[in-house]
């Protein structure tokens, strides 16, 4: 992509165009260094393509022009032949549609003082007539050779018919390139057309090759040492260019390109989106909910006018913001101080602004509230011990609640045992799934005000409990989702909580749930059998939806791993299984499948006792029909 | 004995609504009274963070940032058998919605083993779990 260095210093064809001017009005008073620029101060005239009435594309370019500029100018001086005289002493003045450029303050020492009239077009197509006769190259080299040391990128250069048509995001470049027009002779001896229209944003639709597209140019402009992803000029992506005009002042684009953004680092911590003429920032209110680390955002070279629109972004608690070269920064540029703190009133913690460090603020000493959470820990046990009996207890136990027959589980309940069951379902426009069938036997004291109702929704007894669990929904618990704490341990009780995800069977659309359960249990024999537990159901969130998606998607792509991702995350369950609990997975593998003992044992053997992989194991080679008949006798 | 029962049923309930109320007043409102509801002895797990102690639990809740609870659903149930003995305790678990000072809703559950200490209830366990994905790493 040839980027001419300089945009300055206009040394090339003085006289031209650079001096014309089109309005009178002038706001560029700060362009007063007037020693290295043009002073001659002749009357200007407006654009030679007015000249030419019979060619209406130019008219409607200058149309446009005009269009903007009535808009903003308040003195009323629509008439585009207007002449204008400059004073002395004010260096060159031209028109707010000037082509001249005006970057000579690019370099950041002084805000840049072009003024942008509101509305001004963010994008011009540039049709060449009879362009498929040339290569790509060919015409644009030309063309920039003719408007240097102006430059441009053209995007979304395309053959159409026997036109090309390309894109540019500049007005000034779409004047200079306008001049171009029957300028150049081409090899073939014919000169060539250009004609420039403003038609529509070009359309884009946002579908999932985009996205990978999207996806491959933000990847290379992502650092990952520092979580920065610079974003600047993002519709010059040499990678997109081609192909899509991905202009993040399109709200469509920039809330698409942010998605995948917060999708994929939602930790970002520095943001660039510097010379993207973003107008309206409003739309970057996303910033808010989807980047709570961000802490450096760069919105300088946009066209941002009013410091009230910063407001849409200042619950970022940013501590470096770069604004400069916004038609804001003008309205400050003679009060750095008030622009300062205008700034930092929106931000009181920011720290550099344009490049500059500020003052340290002076802040009320008051806890600072944002790093105090204390991260989440999937277990808490205080004694490896019990730590290894509450998790053989809970991998039987789950064991059996997850297979056809709960009936098993009578024995591990205490004869007056107690269980109850709270249901709570918050609203969730994304989950339809709603809670009704548990409704029924919800015990929510908030709800049950009645004596006997409470005492009835209470299950009393191994019986009444066991029945009531064997009506509940087939299951299946995804035990790599499960937390485990022991809240209590002493000789006679152990307080286990355990929270996590499983699947409804029973229903076609298989809901998946979250739970969290206590049980009290208490040393029974040589076991542990229930005293106490209380369940409590509700839906899970769309983010552990998510992370359950994608974990059960890396299982199914990569079935080598999956011994490994059911037995490597179910962290709190010993490796080594009693000799009770195998025996209990044989008997069910024996129930589920029904295969005798001792088929049934052979093919737990052979999966390291992983009850999963032995079910599969079985299915995979029941359906090749691989397993013997004696398998079966009983 | 069964009359005992229910009649232990009924006042696990009521000392349950009780106790939450003031439970989540002192944690949202009062947060510096909140070790008084606690057993010397006691312990919080907190999103699987164990802190053991009235004094250590003051602290910790203490330390974290201002909280909003609001609670949807409670369920209690006495425990009884030979191994409480004479001892009055109860299990409750409550479900609700929490938000921090980021001001986000996050579904909560929390279970408590309370216990008659002399005439006053205290907290012999603290076990609270916001419903949020965990990383593996943890």
């Amino acid at each position: 992509m040839p980027k001419k260095p300089l945009r300055g210093g206009r040394g090339g064809r003085p006289g031209n165009f650079e001096d014309k001017h089109y309005f009178g009005h002038d706001y560029r008073v700060a362009r007063n260094d007037g020693n290295s620029y043009h002073t001659h101060n002749r009357p200007r005239v407006s654009f030679k393509t007015q000249a030419r009435p019979a060619r209406d594309v130019p008219r409607s370019l200058a149309l446009a022009c005009l269009d903007e500029d009535v808009q903003m100018a308040t003195s009323s001086n629509n008439n585009n032949r207007q002449v204008i005289i400059t004073g002395r002493n004010r260096g060159t003045q031209r028109g707010r549609n000037s082509p001249v450029p005006n970057r000579r303050f690019r370099m950041g020492l002084v805000p840049r003082l072009k003024r942008i009239p509101l509305g001004e077009p963010s994008w011009y197509k540039i049709t060449i007539p009879y362009g498929h006769k040339y290569d790509k190259d060919y015409i644009i080299n030309n063309l920039l050779s003719y408007i240097a040391p102006e430059t441009f990128i053209p995007i979304m250069y395309k053959v159409f018919g026997n036109e090309a048509n390309f894109y540019v995001d500049d007005n000034k470049v779409a004047v200079a390139l306008l001049e171009c027009d029957r300028k150049i002779t081409t090899t073939d001896g014919y000169k060539l057309l250009i004609k420039i229209t403003k038609p529509p944003f070009p359309q884009c639709e946002i579908d999932a090759k985009l996205k990978e597209r999207l996806k491959q140019a933000m990847a290379k402009r992502y650092v990952h040492a520092t979580n920065a992803l610079d974003l600047s000029r993002f519709h010059r992506d040499p990678d997109l260019i081609s192909d899509y005009f991905c202009a993040l002042f399109r709200p469509q684009i920039l809330k698409a390109v942010l998605d995948i953004v917060s999708e994929h680092i939602p930790d970002l911590e520095a943001l660039n989106l510097d010379g993207n003429k973003l107008q309206i920032i409003e739309r970057l209110s996303i910033l808010n909910q989807k980047f709570l680390k961000l802490r450096i955002l760069y919105i300088g070279d946009n066209r941002i006018n009013d410091m009230n629109q910063i407001d849409t972004i200042k619950d970022l608690k940013l501590e470096e913001l770069k604004l400069a070269g916004n038609p804001i920064c003008n309205k400050y540029k003679s009060r750095q101080n008030d622009y300062i703190s205008d700034v930092r009133k929106r931000f009181p913690k920011l720290l550099r602004l344009d490049g500059m460090d500020l003052p340290k603020p002076i802040l009320f000493d008051v806890v600072d509230e944002g790093n105090k959470m204390p991260p989440f820990q999937r277990m808490f046990v205080a004694n490896a011990k019990a730590q290894q009996v509450a998790s053989q207890f809970l991998q039987q136990y789950f064991l059996i609640f997850d297979s056809e027959n709960r009936e098993p589980l009578l024995d591990a309940y205490v004869e007056h045992a107690c269980f109850s069951m709270t249901v709570f379902y918050p609203h969730n426009p994304h989950n339809s799934n709603k809670l009704n069938g548990y409704l029924m036997e919800n015990r929510n004291l908030y709800r049950i005000n009645d004596t006997n109702k409470r005492q009835k929704l209470l299950k009393q007894g191994r019986l009444p409990i066991v029945s009531f669990i064997s009506e509940m929904p087939q299951t299946s618990h995804y035990l790599n989702t499960f937390t485990m704490d022991i809240s209590l341990i002493t000789d006679g009780i152990m307080l286990i909580t355990v929270t996590g995800l499983f699947k409804e069977l029973d229903k076609k659309e298989q809901p998946i749930r979250y739970f969290n359960r206590t049980f009290i249990i208490i040393p029974e024999g040589s076991g542990y059998c229930i005293r106490n537990e209380q369940l409590h159901i509700t839906q899970p969130t769309d983010a552990q939806l998510k992370q359950l998606n994608s974990q059960s998607e890396a299982q199914m792509t990569d079935p080598g791993s999956q011994t490994s991702s059911v037995s490597g995350t179910t962290e709190p369950l010993p490796v080594q299984l009693s000799e009770d609990v195998k025996q209990q997975m044989t008997m069910t593998l024996s129930q589920q499948t029904n295969m005798n003992l001792e088929w049934s044992l052979k093919c737990l053997e052979e999966v390291s006792w992983n009850y999963d992989n032995a079910l599969s194991a079985f299915q995979e080679f029941y359906k090749r029909g691989q397993i013997p008949a004696e398998a079966f006798n009983k | 004995m069964e009359q005992d029962l229910k009649t232990k049923i009924d006042q696990a309930c009521r000392t349950a609504e009780e106790f939450t109320k003031l439970y989540y007043e002192s944690l949202d409102k009062r947060r510096y009274l909140i070790s008084r509801l606690y057993l010397d002895t006691a312990t919080l797990i907190w999103n699987g963070n164990g802190i053991e102690g009235k004094d250590n639990i003051q602290k910790f809740w203490t330390d974290l940032p201002p909280s909003d609870h609001s609670v949807f659903t409670l369920d209690a149930q006495p425990i009884t058998g030979p191994e409480m003995a004479d001892q009055l305790t109860f299990l409750v678990k409550v479900g609700g919605q929490v938000k921090y000072d980021d001001k986000i809703s996050k579904s909560f559950s929390q279970c408590f083993l309370i216990a008659a200490m002399g005439d006053k209830w205290k907290i012999v366990s603290d076990c609270f779990r916001v419903q949020e994905i965990l990383e593996n790493v943890n």
